[in-house]
């Protein structure tokens, strides 16, 4: 069959958890066709391939959202009464509006995207909703909020697409938006998997922003929330990782006959089988990071928490594994850090490696992240009969502690994000402790096997696309 | 003279909306301009021929028709680049980046010398008329062209002083010319007075153009390094300013080119086409509507401006809706009160010249039947000027596409109606232009009234597309040739 997923800003541009969760999923079912409905912000940022395209991919249908800036006006609307009125629920946001979307896709009815913002219809909803919301503020404002918020939205929904037996959208948002749309209009099934809460996710985002007017910021988190639950509401399955973000959407309206739970999975077999040469007590400790340099996984704090546990661990070493190309000015904070907390004799940046090689002469990984979804690195090393020091994110606790009464045992210890202190003491215990390191391992290690193999994950959507198909 | 520099500075200190507004307002005086010094100095001469000189008919009316075509084709040639150079100019200005200003001039000078040079070379090729006088007539040709687009960069100084007194001392140097030369005539084989008399008549045109010219370089020193056909990619990026322009000055005159080809048209040196109880009345007819282009400059100036700012102020720097909506309630009161006195000043003063025109006309020993004519095509520049103003200011409110449309119905109606009507005779002369003025005029003020009753729409809508780099014909073409020329 033929399968269309719907990435927004990853796959294969950028890389990262999802982006690398995607060329396992397509590597892995040679025998459907794969196509990537790609969107990406703008030209500029998809420029080059990230990954090796797997043979099954039979392309990438590439959308570009600022792209919407190249409009002129075209085609005025043609709408009857009813459907302009189903039209406006959908901009504002009304619970079950998604119905409209069609219409709103259709530049035959809607007309085009600069066209309808002009129209009288549309322009004395806009006009009614800001008497409503704040009269006293700058109109210009208000009006470029709602264009930046609609014009990208329904440029995309207007472009074309490819037809496909299943739409997988791998995110809510702008690809959940379409995929709504896509299963609408050729009656297709749809199905939703989210790494983490993607509404959330920009609602933090946005609240941190200094870019969005405070005043407009309510205005743009309801815009994402609305976005995501008109997603649950059509796709036939939402899939989540963990309990954790499936929480959350069944909060957001889910309906919990829909819900699903496939963790990801990883090659257990060849993790396991690595060798381990631990270090004793006396030589002193080697801790790792399999980790981007990027922000969101706060390098930073990590050597601040080696800084303080090198107080009470004599001949300690951290070798921090991942590629360090993507923010290379983030990089540099780091390694400057290093040279001033006068660690470059403990901590080493090597780049993007190969982790068989490194791994078994590691005797703890550590993961100081502000926010995860369920970290593959975290599956792997556990797989290598690793034990862990993970920050509260994402499914962690879950990872390291087990997700209900039949998967007991540590496999590590969870520590507060954005908290030197507490995570130097984790290290300084990992370090005093060597038997709980190796009993720790053996625990993920089993975890893994049970629960996070490749073939699991692999089998469970094989599955679940021959049964919505069908 | 050395004032100028000193009012761009206080010009320029102004926000872009503004400049731009004036810059178009300035663009109708310069429209209005030619008018004046074309009809004028070519109704003196012609006076002072008749009255004095003892030259013959033929002559006098070979100089007459030269010195028309002269001016008509080189109004068409320039008026089309009038609107997107004022419009890039004023843009540049904004940014304060003066120096694009000569380069621009000169770029744009050689663009229209090429142009006017092949013109010239397919108009005379075949012509029987003497090398002397065809080389004399194709640098007034030239002259004249450049002449008009050095009020274009003039004006944006708003040095009128300068203009007017080289208008004046140029005119007084032809008619000294043309003095002269009648005196003491120089030798030519062919022609030999019409020859003279263009000769001295342009050395005025050239006494005028250097002028210009010289204030020009000397207000706005030229920097080397800017590319001079930079202005072309203004035609890609509004392609409409040009249309505009080319639409509304070929739309003036197709009436008279087609009607040359009519019955009435006479055919001198078996190369100028003119038609002598059509021409001259258009002529006459077309200066009468000089008071409402100049009005319509002061109102802009004085009543309508500073409501046009205060409502686009309002829009982009953070007003409330009610604050816009009373901006433009006011604004567009502004604006139609004072289209209606311009209007009804214009109405009445066409109508009292026409009421006076048979005896004012009878004493200028024109034929009846010109006298006729005139009246309709006095009505018709009545037609022309308020249709004018209408599209000026569309184009204030960024309605390209209404400003194109109506300079379209108004050269399409003007060719279609004149061939229609040409076989009904004499009497319907100049009705084909008064009609097409009257359609073009209504369906701008139709498309003006409703554009502003949303005008707060367009504006938000067409601020926010963002104007994109346009990469056209033009701009490749404006390229190759910064590297050829």
């Amino acid at each position: 069959m033929k399968i269309a997923l719907l990435v927004e800003g990853s796959y294969p541009y950028v890389s990262g958890g999802v982006a690398n969760w995607i060329q396992m999923l397509v590597s892995a079912m040679p025998e459907h066709e794969f196509e990537i409905i790609a969107i990406s912000s703008s030209r500029k940022e998809a420029s080059s391939y990230k990954y090796k395209l797997p043979p099954n991919i039979s392309g990438i249908h590439d959308v570009f959202m600022m792209d919407y800036l190249n409009q002129e006006e075209g085609k005025p609307p043609r709408l009857t009464k009813k459907e302009a009125a189903s039209c406006l629920e959908w901009f504002a946001f009304q619970k079950n509006s998604e119905q409209s979307i069609p219409c709103i896709a259709d530049p035959n009815k809607l007309g085009n995207p600069i066209s309808f913002m002009k129209s009288e219809i549309f322009w004395d909803f806009l006009v009614a909703s800001y008497e409503q919301e704040m009269p006293n503020h700058s109109f210009n404002s208000y009006f470029w909020t709602w264009r930046s918020m609609y014009l990208p939205a329904i440029y995309l929904l207007q472009q074309s697409y490819p037809v496909a037996d299943v739409y997988h959208a791998v995110s809510t948002g702008y690809a959940g938006l379409i995929a709504t749309y896509l299963r609408m209009k050729h009656k297709k099934p749809f199905l939703l998997t989210e790494h983490g809460v993607y509404a959330r996710e920009r609602e933090e985002e946005i609240l941190k922003s200094v870019w969005v007017d405070p005043p407009f910021k309510k205005r743009w988190i309801a815009y994402f929330y609305h976005m995501s639950q008109g997603a649950y509401q059509t796709a036939n399955r939402t899939i989540s990782l963990y309990q954790g973000t499936q929480q959350i959407q069944l909060e957001l309206g889910l309906h919990a006959e829909k819900a699903m739970i496939i963790p990801n999975g990883i090659d257990y077999h060849r993790l396991s089988v690595l060798p381990r040469h631990p270090s004793t007590s006396a030589k002193g400790i080697v801790f790792g990071a399999l980790v981007r340099l990027v922000p969101i996984k706060d390098i930073k704090t990590m050597l601040y928490a080696v800084r303080l546990a090198s107080h009470d661990i004599p001949d300690m070493r951290l070798w921090i594994m991942g590629p360090t190309d993507e923010d290379p000015d983030y990089y540099q904070e780091c390694v400057a850090l290093t040279r001033n907390l006068h660690m470059e004799e403990i901590v080493t940046f090597m780049g993007r490696v190969a982790i068989d090689d490194y791994l078994p002469k590691i005797d703890a990984l550590i993961l100081s992240s502000i926010s995860e979804g369920q970290p593959l690195s975290v599956l792997e090393g556990m797989a290598a009969g690793i034990p862990w020091i993970c920050t509260e994110v994402g499914s962690c606790r879950e990872l390291l502690e087990g997700k209900d009464e039949h998967d007991v045992g540590i496999a590590g210890y969870v520590v507060p994000p954005v908290n030197p202190k507490a995570m130097s003491e984790a290290m300084v215990k990992m370090y005093t402790l060597p038997e709980e390191r190796a009993y720790m391992g053996q625990v993920g290690r089993n975890r893994v096997e049970a629960y996070y193999q490749i073939d699991h994950f692999i089998d469970a959507y094989r599955q679940l696309y021959d049964e919505v198909v069908t | 003279m050395a004032g100028i520099g000193f009012t761009l500075q206080k010009l320029f200190r102004d926000d872009y909306l503004s400049l731009r507004v004036r810059a178009y307002a300035y663009a109708s005086f310069i429209a209005a301009g030619p008018w004046m010094l074309s009809v004028g100095s070519i109704a003196l001469i012609n006076f002072m021929l008749v009255q004095f000189g003892h030259v013959d008919d033929a002559q006098r009316q070979l100089f007459i028709v030269t010195v028309s075509y002269c001016f008509i084709f080189s109004q068409i040639l320039s008026g089309g680049w009038q609107l997107s150079v004022t419009r890039y100019l004023a843009d540049h200005f904004f940014q304060n980046r003066l120096e694009v200003v000569t380069p621009t001039y000169v770029g744009i000078s050689r663009i229209i010398l090429g142009i006017s040079l092949i013109i010239a070379v397919i108009f005379y090729w075949s012509s029987p008329v003497s090398m002397v006088y065809k080389v004399t007539s194709v640098l007034l040709f030239f002259m004249i062209g450049q002449i008009w687009l050095a009020m274009v960069f003039l004006t944006a100084a708003k040095d009128y002083k300068i203009i007017s007194y080289s208008f004046l001392a140029g005119g007084l140097v032809s008619i000294i010319g043309v003095i002269i030369l009648m005196r003491y005539p120089i030798a030519f084989e062919q022609h030999e007075q019409a020859t003279n008399i263009l000769i001295g008549f342009s050395c005025g045109i050239l006494l005028t153009m250097s002028m210009l010219v010289f204030v020009l370089l000397r207000s706005f020193p030229a920097k080397e390094a800017s590319n001079p056909y930079g202005f072309l990619h203004y035609v890609d990026k509004y392609p409409s300013l040009l249309w505009v322009g080319f639409l509304y000055n070929a739309g003036v005159w197709m009436p008279n080119i087609i009607v040359w080809l009519g019955p009435s048209g006479v055919r001198i040196e078996e190369t100028f086409m003119y038609s002598p109880i059509y021409d001259t009345p258009v002529f006459l007819a077309n200066l009468t509507i000089i008071p409402s282009l100049v009005l319509f400059v002061v109102s802009v100036e004085t009543q309508f401006y500073d409501k046009y700012k205060t409502f686009y102020g309002y829009v982009t720097h953070g007003g409330t809706l009610e604050m816009i909506t009373k901006a433009k309630k006011r604004m567009v009161e502004v604006l139609w009160r004072e289209l209606y006195r311009l209007t009804k000043l214009q109405g009445i003063l066409t109508l009292f010249i026409i009421l006076i025109s048979d005896m004012l006309l009878e004493r200028l020993g024109l034929q009846e039947i010109v006298i006729d004519i005139f009246k309709m095509c006095a009505l018709g520049a009545l037609m022309n000027a308020i249709m004018l103003i209408n599209i000026l200011i569309m184009l204030y409110f960024e309605d390209r596409k209404g400003a194109v449309i109506t300079g379209g119905i108004y050269f399409t109606l003007n060719v279609i109606l004149t061939f229609a009507l040409l076989p009904l005779g004499f009497d319907y002369y100049g009705f084909s232009y008064f009609m097409a003025g009257l359609a073009a005029y209504s369906w701008s003020g139709y498309r003006l009234l409703n554009f502003l009753k949303r005008i707060e729409v367009h504006t938000f809508i067409s601020q926010s597309i963002i104007n994109k780099e346009v990469r056209g014909f033009f701009t490749r073409l404006s390229e190759k040739a910064y590297w050829r020329f």
